[in-house]
């Protein structure tokens, strides 16, 4: 880890373009977020051995490690699949957030896996949100609050995509965040190209669930473009930001006491159509947005 | 609160759109799973919603996406065999494995098995799913733990 720096201002996802980007712009960043699973081929949860090491990932990501702050954001730990709290994930990428010197962790609030038999899981192909239930808040503290004492660092959950809302709930997904942090200590990465992509699916106004949220939570902010499928507007990291989600950022950051940092999310295959010059541009605008309300 | 079998059940259903068909024209099919009254009701909303399609389109997206990577040679020879055959690797695999070595394995030793029982005929196939499957063999390293 860079020692001189902190995890704070503006940073990007770590893809494999963003090294060369870095190459030539390197003070377009402050901070990088690490995925720790692109480190690793993951067998599941009864597999022995489970991990197997991608060695080219490591070396990149010890490089840009030497010169950036880096906070980690995991994508394998499916905190809410109705299973045993998966301990070896955390122990994995504990040992890799320590490795790196990260500053947070977060994760989904969501399941990505589901069981396949005693001590075994599979990949479901997506990530699904959690209903938000009395009963699914109760059980899901202890596990939160456990997975915090393991990694030993802010976890921060982030809101997801509700491509299906669900009928019925018990509360909204905001109510249900700012119970979960008052009861726990966990943060939130409230993605705002999520609740963008909500809004245009299904009408659901981010201003409403910004509102509702307990802005203190909010640590870290996910910001993205997105892509149309068919009738879908996806999440699909394909570009800059909507003009809608800039003016949602721009609101929110003097709002988020605790905000520490605004998180550029951009897919590597999207990379050489965005172009380095659109990407430095937009990184631009969101480090204008952040510095207008913190020091340096 | 059933959480497991409501998981479960959405599992089931992002990964086959014919099954989301299925329910669709007759909800009882919900009652195969040990949901409570209200996850029924969610389930059955859930996969009449329009933004089901578009989940069972993100989970062939992000199968596909291991094997396009990995395999880049063999699914360009395989040209518009790819889909159907696709359709029955999955329906024979249901399991997602978004790991890009493990998918890329299963299917190309799947392929290698549907060449070997003369089911495929593209010039070049054998060689490169072969030579693919040795690429992805030096693209990762050893076992750590």
């Amino acid at each position: 880890m860079n020692p001189d720096r902190a995890a704070r201002g503006v940073g990007a996802v770590i893809n494999r373009t963003l090294a060369d980007f870095l190459a030539t712009h390197p003070a377009a960043l402050d901070y990088l977020e690490l995925m720790p699973e692109m480190l690793w081929t993951d067998y599941g949860r009864g597999s022995a051995p489970r991990y197997e090491e991608m060695p080219a990932a490591r070396a990149m990501v010890d490089r840009l490690a030497a010169q950036y702050p880096l906070v980690c954001h995991g994508i394998g730990l499916s905190i809410g699949s109705a299973m045993p709290l998966d301990e070896q994930h955390l122990a994995q990428v504990a040992r890799t957030a320590e490795r790196y010197g990260a500053g947070r962790y977060s994760e989904h609030l969501g399941f990505f896996r589901v069981a396949t038999g005693p001590g075994h899981d599979r990949h479901m192909g997506l990530g699904m949100p959690l209903p938000c239930d009395e009963a699914v808040l109760d059980w899901l503290i202890p596990r939160v609050r456990r997975a915090g004492e393991m990694l030993g660092m802010p976890l921060l959950l982030e809101n997801g995509v509700r491509h299906t809302p669900y009928a019925d709930e018990d509360m909204s997904e905001p109510q249900f965040l700012n119970r979960l942090g008052a009861a726990t200590g966990c943060g939130v990465l409230l993605d705002l190209h999520n609740l963008y992509t909500d809004y245009r699916n299904n009408g659901s106004p981010p201003d409403a669930y910004i509102a509702e949220l307990d802005l203190a939570l909010v640590r870290e902010i996910h910001v993205a473009g997105g892509a149309m499928l068919g009738r879908a507007y996806t999440d699909a990291h394909a570009g800059p930001c909507p003009s809608t989600v800039t003016a949602l950022l721009r609101a929110l950051v003097p709002a988020c006491p605790r905000l520490e940092g605004i998180t550029f999310e951009f897919h590597e295959s999207v990379a050489p159509r965005f172009g380095p010059a659109a990407l430095q541009n937009e990184l631009a605008l969101l480090a204008e947005i952040w510095s207008s309300h913190h020091v340096a | 609160m059933s959480l497991e079998a409501f998981q479960q059940a959405v599992a089931h259903y992002v990964a086959a759109p014919a099954r989301c068909l299925a329910l669709r024209a007759d909800p009882a099919l919900a009652d195969g799973f040990a949901l409570d009254a209200r996850e029924r009701r969610r389930l059955v909303a859930m996969v009449a919603h329009w933004g089901m399609s578009y989940q069972c389109t993100l989970y062939r997206a992000n199968r596909l996406t291991p094997l396009g990577r990995s395999l880049p040679r063999s699914c360009a020879l395989l040209g518009a065999d790819l889909v159907p055959l696709l359709e029955r690797f999955w329906a024979s695999a249901d399991e997602a494995e978004l790991q890009f070595k493990r998918e890329a394995q299963r299917f190309g030793h799947w392929l290698l098995e549907r060449i070997a029982a003369g089911e495929l005929r593209q010039a070049g196939l054998e060689a490169a799913v072969r030579e693919e499957l040795r690429d992805l063999e030096g693209r990762f390293g050893p076992v750590v733990q």
